[in-house]
């Protein structure tokens, strides 16, 4: 864990890293907790190893139940229609230039000057008049050949390039918190090097801001892939980002659960963004623990109906280490929020917690808790059932059995019910072979645990560029 | 909001809102028709059962199961038995704990008949919210509703305890998110219909056949109606299928496999001693002699009991299909492919001599007859003058029949037989009047144990014969019974397992009676006869040996 500070720039601590940040995994109260845990679970399971095995298998089964049974809820409450904010085209154009507020673009690139023209030109094509707009091309000081090639493009596009400092951790947060440094945009949103969102879609922010109470300070827009179609593995990610962004997140929303946010196309207020402390630079997951702290700070977040296309990887390694990233980031953001226990219940309340724990704790811990009962079902096929049956005790063999048809069913239904909503009908065959899916999802699982012992702020890049160009134009080099 | 109004089983109206409403008056209506025919199934269950001693056999045997699971031995939930589809007997097992508190709960079967009560009542109620969908007018919705929950094979079938009740709740709530589908084109109806499909296979194997005629009928539909090329046509048409019976799949597949891995054969109604197929093998002639020898004399045998069931159904039938070419009158088609998908398999499998032929077999025609007569008759599709007095006949003559038929020894020999202790009759048949004594050697053996004060496992028996003793007897632990893990091993050997006392009978099904045939002769290897029970209830007779 390192443990550098930022070389402070002018107007830098203006914007505090907020507190709790991940640069410290543990406090040393959850370190206490954990290593009597530990301690505790050793000496039982030299005592009486079958006893603990099976008070684990129990605890795991009654998990797995309860982030199912809560993964059901949320699609079902999410499959509801008035989840979102709907901004029409006409209702997007209609509001005067005047009186949209002034807008903040944030853009980190690191490594990939060959995708630069392309993002310049997507965010060329944003309908929002050019004086409101402060678009912001975030760069790492030693990433020559991408600056050579912002330092040409930008200023023809009206671009700003921000060089980040040496000396911070090498995250897409701290770069974002430099880039808010002298910004002067009243909504803030951040798009990925390789995002192109769709032309109106601050406007719609615009007016929905405008339409909604005050409590409501971040709008999540829908992230979609413009290569879905390209391999089995995108068609699996496509899937799962409809289903995220169409169903579990709007159930979220309607559950009056903490929101945990997309990388991209989240569109903040900007007075807000600064009292809960921007993002944290040590989390590789900023958004999901920025979406955590506004509903504790006591904001909400909403759904916008607009949609930004992205790249879906393509590569199996480039997918596992992206998502080991996302699970490592998701299980540092719960243990950061998870500082104080008591104080994080007050301010959520139990049922948020419980949404809390199950989506952002239980989606990476099922993932890795996978592979060990896959391995004693194998061995309940094989050998039979008296070999396995010792391991649970009574109702937890039946429910487990359960809980894998049922859990195993309901995910591929929901994938294919949201595949056939959105008329996605070519995702439909690979569906079935969702299991696969599960099994890459549990590799970076592992993985992410790991790295989040040896290495949390450890941001694994990912490689962009792998699919067939999306059409765009090229803005003259 | 109660079962009927859960998004689940309803098909959605407009907007959803996650506010309470006040119930409406159909809401209403439709609460206290259920619950009024709910009471009055099983007030019916419970005076045929404790005054009458009518039981039905299976619904016993379902009974036993789930008390099998709790209350035996080697209590375990795969004691449930793989022979038929668990549902009935898995809803049971919460109660069993009850026989404490009033035994005939579980002794007498009579939570099978407040259960099948219950999911009848619900049935009809299913029916009546299915009226309400069609915009039918309170009066005839009414009408319609209590005709149809009173037809009295729909009431015997509440009151019984049977697990027909479970199909029909099943296929009803199928048939009314289909028809919400055919007509509003909605993904969460075609889950719905998948849902229910699902838990009608749990609750009876036949539900294949709804299951793959409505998977056809949503794959053609789809494929009709939705735009775009041939290609697009095909995928979507291919992702509704899958939608609507994925469900029904994962079930069918899982419950094989736990078949297979826990007894070692996945169809076991088709393969097992006590399935469907040996016990039809073994009763053939006895079978043939009431039902007819070849294809002709069976199909006027089916054609007679579908004629007392729903005269009118041949009618509305072909007025449905030939209505139902039109785009907007598609929805008739939904009873047609869930319950006539039922009916068409029955029948089928009557035809080619596969089965008892019982007059339950060709339940579904009653409501198939009454969901088509009251779409047909549904302002939905029009002013309909004529139908609306064709609708109430077709239920009325449905009632009629259905009454008369029960009391045919011929056609209805379940039901005659068991109807024939209320009815007491002098002209009543052996067969009838044995009804009146159904399980009585069974109990006595149950009360002949229980006063000796056995160990646990003193008692070798199968249950697929004498379920009824364990059932009645105080003490359920004194017995190996079929269902225990090392029942094999036991039988084999039954005094180095400390068992006492064995049961045998000369009921083909008796494996006990087919392992030590000598049984039905007055020996068993060391054992010396202590009790003979001659026929009383039932063709069986029993012998239990002491062993040294």
């Amino acid at each position: 864990m390192s443990r550098h500070a930022p070389r402070p720039l002018p107007g830098f601590d203006r914007v505090a890293p907020p507190r709790p940040t991940a640069q410290q995994l543990l406090t040393h109260g959850q370190t206490i907790v954990l290593v009597l845990g530990v301690a505790g679970v050793a000496t039982a399971a030299v005592v009486s190893p079958l006893t603990v095995a099976r008070t684990g298998v129990a605890v795991s089964v009654a998990l797995y139940l309860l982030v199912l049974g809560h993964r059901t809820l949320l699609f079902v409450r999410g499959a509801r229609t008035g989840t979102s904010w709907q901004v029409s085209d006409d209702e997007a154009r209609d509001m005067p230039d005047d009186a949209l507020p002034s807008y903040t673009v944030l853009v980190p690139a690191y490594g990939e000057p060959e995708v630069l023209p392309a993002v310049i030109a997507s965010l060329q094509a944003l309908e929002y008049p050019r004086a409101k707009l402060d678009l912001r091309l975030l760069l790492e000081h030693d990433d020559l050949d991408t600056r050579a090639v912002a330092e040409r493009l930008a200023p023809a596009a009206g671009m700003t390039v921000v060089v980040v400092p040496p000396g911070g951790p090498r995250t897409k947060p701290n770069a974002c918190n430099v880039g808010l440094v002298g910004a002067r945009g009243q909504l803030v949103t951040i798009y990925d090097a390789e995002d192109h969102p769709e032309p109106l879609q601050l406007r719609r922010a615009a007016v929905a801001f405008s339409r909604a109470p005050r409590r409501i300070a971040c709008l999540q827009a829908r992230l979609t892939y413009h290569n879905a179609t390209q391999n089995t593995i995108t068609k699996w990610f496509t899937s799962e980002y409809d289903v995220w962004f169409r169903y579990l997140l709007p159930g979220l929303v309607a559950s009056k659960a903490p929101v945990p946010l997309g990388g991209t196309s989240n569109h903040i207020r900007r007075g807000v963004l600064d009292r809960v402390g921007g993002w944290d630079p040590w989390n590789v997951t900023e958004d999901a623990d920025l979406g955590v702290r506004l509903h504790r700070a006591g904001w909400r977040t909403g759904i916008l109906d607009s949609a930004t296309e992205e790249e879906a990887n393509s590569d199996f390694v480039n997918w596992v280490r992206q998502r080991s990233r996302w699970y490592k980031g998701y299980l540092a953001t719960w243990l950061v929020h998870h500082r104080h226990p008591v104080r994080l219940l007050r301010q959520v309340g139990w049922r948020g917690w419980l949404h809390l724990t199950l989506f952002v704790g239980g989606t990476p811990l099922l993932a890795a808790l996978n592979p060990v009962f896959w391995a004693l079902t194998l061995v309940w096929m094989v050998f039979g059932a008296n070999a396995v049956q010792q391991l649970f005790p009574p109702v937890a063999y039946h429910a487990s059995l359960l809980c894998w048809v049922l859990g195993a069913t309901s995910v591929v239904y929901s994938a294919l019910y949201a595949a056939r909503e959105q008329r996605r009908f070519s995702l439909v065959p690979s569906l079935l072979a969702l299991p696969a899916y599960w099994v890459m999802m549990s590799l970076a699982a592992s993985k992410a645990v790991l790295q989040l012992v040896l290495s949390p702020s450890y941001w694994e890049k990912t490689v962009h560029g792998l699919s067939p160009a999306r059409e765009s134009t090229d803005v003259a080099a | 909001m109660s079962l009927l109004e859960l998004p689940i089983l309803a098909p959605p109206r407009g907007r959803h809102s996650l506010e309470p409403r006040r119930p409406s008056w159909a809401q209403v209506e439709r609460r206290v028709v259920v619950g009024l025919l709910a009471v009055a199934y099983a007030a019916i269950g419970f005076v045929l059962v404790l005054r009458y001693g009518s039981v039905s056999i299976d619904a016993l045997a379902r009974v036993a199961n789930a008390s099998f699971v709790l209350d035996s031995r080697d209590p375990h939930l795969s004691a449930i038995g793989f022979v038929w589809n668990p549902l009935p007997s898995l809803l049971a097992v919460p109660f069993v704990p009850l026989k404490a508190w009033w035994p005939a709960l579980i002794s007498r079967g009579l939570i099978g008949n407040a259960l099948s009560a219950l999911t009848m009542a619900l049935a009809v109620g299913v029916f009546h919210a299915l009226l309400e969908d069609l915009a039918t007018p309170r009066r005839r919705r009414l009408l319609l509703t209590l005709l149809l929950g009173l037809n009295p094979m729909v009431v015997f079938y509440g009151a019984n305890g049977m697990s027909e009740a479970y199909l029909l709740l099943t296929l009803m709530w199928a048939t009314r998110s289909l028809v919400a589908w055919l007509r509003f084109s909605r993904t969460s109806s075609l889950v719905s219909c998948g849902l229910a499909l699902a838990v009608a296979y749990l609750a009876r194997y036949e539900a294949v056949a709804p299951a793959v005629a409505v998977g056809l009928l949503v794959l053609v539909v789809t494929w009709r109606r939705e735009p775009g090329t041939h290609t697009e046509r095909f995928r979507a048409a291919r992702a509704d299928a899958m939608l609507v019976t994925l469900p029904f799949g994962v079930c069918f597949v899982a419950w094989a496999a736990v078949s297979w891995i826990v007894v070692g054969a996945p169809f076991q109604t088709l393969s097992s001693t006590y399935g469907n197929s040996a016990q039809v093998a073994d009763k053939l002639g006895s079978i043939q002699a009431v039902t007819g020898h070849d294809l002709t004399q069976r199909s006027a045998y089916l054609g007679e009991q579908l004629l007392a069931l729903a005269p009118l159904l041949a009618l509305v039938l072909l007025v449905a299909l030939w209505q139902a070419r039109r785009v907007q009158k598609r929805w008739l088609l939904a009873p047609v492919a869930a319950f006539g998908g039922v009916l068409a398999f029955q029948s089928l499998a009557f035809l080619a001599g596969g089965t008892f032929g019982w007059l339950r077999f060709s339940l579904t025609a009653i409501p198939l007859a009454a969901l088509l007569a009251a779409g047909l008759a549904s302002p939905v599709l029009g002013p309909r003058r004529r139908w609306r007095l064709l609708a109430v006949g077709v239920l009325v003559s449905s009632a009629v029949g259905s009454g008369w038929a029960m009391t045919s020894t011929r056609l209805a020999r379940e039901e005659s037989s068991q109807l024939a202790a209320v009815g007491d009759r002098a002209d009543a048949s052996a067969g009838q009047r044995d009804a009146l004594h159904r399980f009585i050697s069974e109990r006595r053996i149950a009360h002949y144990l229980d006063g000796m004060h056995l160990p646990n496992g003193s008692v070798l028996l199968d249950t697929g014969a004498a379920f009824a003793t364990v059932l009645e007897s105080d003490d359920p632990k004194q017995f190996v019974i079929t269902s225990d893990l090392d029942f094999r091993a036991v039988l084999a050997d039954p005094s180095v397992y400390g068992v006492h006392y064995v049961v045998v009978s000369d009921n083909y099904l008796d494996v006990v009676n087919r392992t030590y045939p000598g049984g039905r002769e007055g020996s068993f290897p060391n054992g010396e006869l202590v009790l003979h029970l001659r026929p009383v209830g039932g063709p069986t007779s029993y012998w239990v040996y002491h062993l040294a």
